[in-house]
């Protein structure tokens, strides 16, 4: 008996590969809104520009208010 | 430079959405008897940073201190170079560039790219020398001119702006193709009536008189688009593969050819992306555009609200009728709205308030939604109402804290 692709599509679901893409994938999208994370993600952009500011000290400002 | 925060809604969807697309090929490889897929591509732009490069100057500077860094890099890997290399850096002449045969004679193992990045440098600086050169010896007047040397400067100015733009940007270069191509025509007719060495009359100057003054500004601001680019890369490139602060805050740079890319957009949307690693599994991606390719992909024809298919519109939702049902309008603008912060220089990073970030992302023709929301945000949190800066020090190095949870549950505004 032939299944419709609908029916393929929900016992797939169950498969125990795609349940553990699913999972892992839920595990690094589980992303965090905290402050200590923000203020992190701040950190790195900061070094970031610091450091472009010590390296190229006449090439890189970052004082425009258009941004 | 500044950077942003994924909204709630943008993430939920493009979970929703990498899910489907991991199900349908999931689909496909049990139809066709293939490997099945064993991962969900993850959210690679969830922090995302952008750099707008300004307007490089000094690119001989530029390119000595990045080699002079390489050398080094050398140096650290291969210690019995060292008196070779401390040679080669002294023979560095910031005066002029490196010819092309010294990149390749002494780079080529180690930094296969770097040629063909400097090449890039080389033919990109030749072309902005010639437009500079093209502005140099523009008309300061207009009214002085005949009507083929008007049309002839104009022509070439689209010429310009043509050979500005990137190979792959087809919609963009089309586009002023047929503005020149009108612009020849308008020349030929001139040239039927027996008016070309005429000098442009006043009610002409009065109508057209601005065209070639607009277009030499034109010209003028994407002059070093090309070259910008290619050098703030070499900058970017040089400060996330060597920067010792970045190393001790857990930072890595990644070499995955899909998360470090270049896209050359038909529609003219220009960036270089480059991705990085994290503690706790985050990933963030810094995207790089010089400030003319920023303008047209935030206000030009690449905006990304400018889509055809319309779904990337930058609309508000329809403010209800009802007032007892706002709170709930602007929760959901709330929800779809990003968080910027921006680096203000010397280490301080400005965090925007919400009120700024829902200016910014969206489109407020209408001054009272702007009101309707100001008072839903002060009533929920007025502390959000204000933007606040924080300093950082390269010597303020600690890692994300690794029992900092992920968690999705926003925990704060």
């Amino acid at each position: 008996m032939s299944l419709d692709s609908n029916t393929f599509r929900e016992r797939n679901k169950q498969h125990p590969i795609r349940k553990n893409a699913l999972e892992n994938f839920s595990k690094v999208t589980n992303f965090s809104v905290s402050k200590d994370v923000r203020r992190y993600m701040y950190q790195v952009m900061a070094t970031i520009g610091l450091e472009l500011e010590r390296k190229f000290p006449n090439t890189v400002h970052f004082d425009d208010n258009r941004f | 430079m500044f950077g942003r925060i994924k909204s709630e809604k943008s993430t939920s969807e493009k979970k929703a959405s990498n899910i489907q697309d991991y199900d349908d090929k999931f689909q496909t490889a049990i139809e066709e008897q293939k490997d099945i897929p064993t991962e969900v591509r993850p959210i690679f732009d969830f922090y995302a940073y952008k750099l707008v490069c300004p307007e490089i100057t000094n690119s001989h500077d530029v390119i000595n201190t990045v080699i002079s860094d390489i050398l080094t890099d050398i140096g650290k890997h291969s210690p019995k170079y060292l008196s070779y290399i401390t040679e080669l850096k002294s023979s560095i002449d910031i005066s002029r560039f490196p010819s092309l045969e010294f990149i390749t004679n002494n780079f080529s193992d180690k930094y296969p790219n770097l040629k063909d990045k400097l090449a890039a440098v080389m033919y990109t600086q030749n072309e902005a020398n010639k437009t500079q050169e093209f502005l140099d010896n523009a008309p300061k007047d207009v009214s002085n001119l005949t009507y083929s040397e008007y049309y002839s400067k104009i022509i070439e100015c689209y010429q310009l702006l043509i050979n500005l733009s990137y190979d792959d940007s087809i919609e963009e270069y089309t586009r002023i193709a047929k503005l020149a191509k009108q612009s020849r025509e308008q020349l030929h007719q001139i040239i039927e009536q027996g008016k070309s060495h005429q000098k442009i009359d006043k009610q002409f100057h009065k109508e057209y008189g601005d065209t070639l003054e607009k277009l030499l500004k034109h010209v003028s601001k994407k002059r070093t688009n090309r070259l910008d680019l290619t050098i703030c890369d070499l900058m970017v490139f040089d400060v996330l593969t060597t920067c010792e602060s970045l190393k001790k805050l857990g930072v890595s740079y990644s070499k995955d050819p899909t998360r470090t890319k270049k896209k050359r957009k038909q529609n003219g949307y220009i960036a270089n992306f480059y991705s990085l690693d994290m503690p706790n599994g985050l990933t963030s991606e810094i995207q790089l555009q010089s400030l003319y390719r920023y303008e047209y992909g935030e206000y030009g024809p690449a905006a990304h609200h400018k889509m055809e298919n319309g779904l990337k519109k930058r609309t508000l939702f329809k403010r209800p009728k009802n007032k007892s049902k706002y709170a709930d309008w602007a929760e959901k603008q709330f929800k779809a709205l990003p968080r910027y912060f921006t680096y203000r220089g010397n280490g301080y990073v400005e965090v925007h308030s919400t009120l700024q970030n829902f200016r910014k992302y969206y489109d407020c023709k209408d001054k009272s939604e702007v009101q309707t929301y100001v008072e839903f945000i002060a009533q929920h949190d007025v502390d959000l109402l204000d933007s606040h800066l924080i300093q950082f020090s390269l010597d303020d190095t600690s890692p994300l804290n690794k029992s900092t949870k992920a968690n999705n549950s926003a925990e704060e505004r």
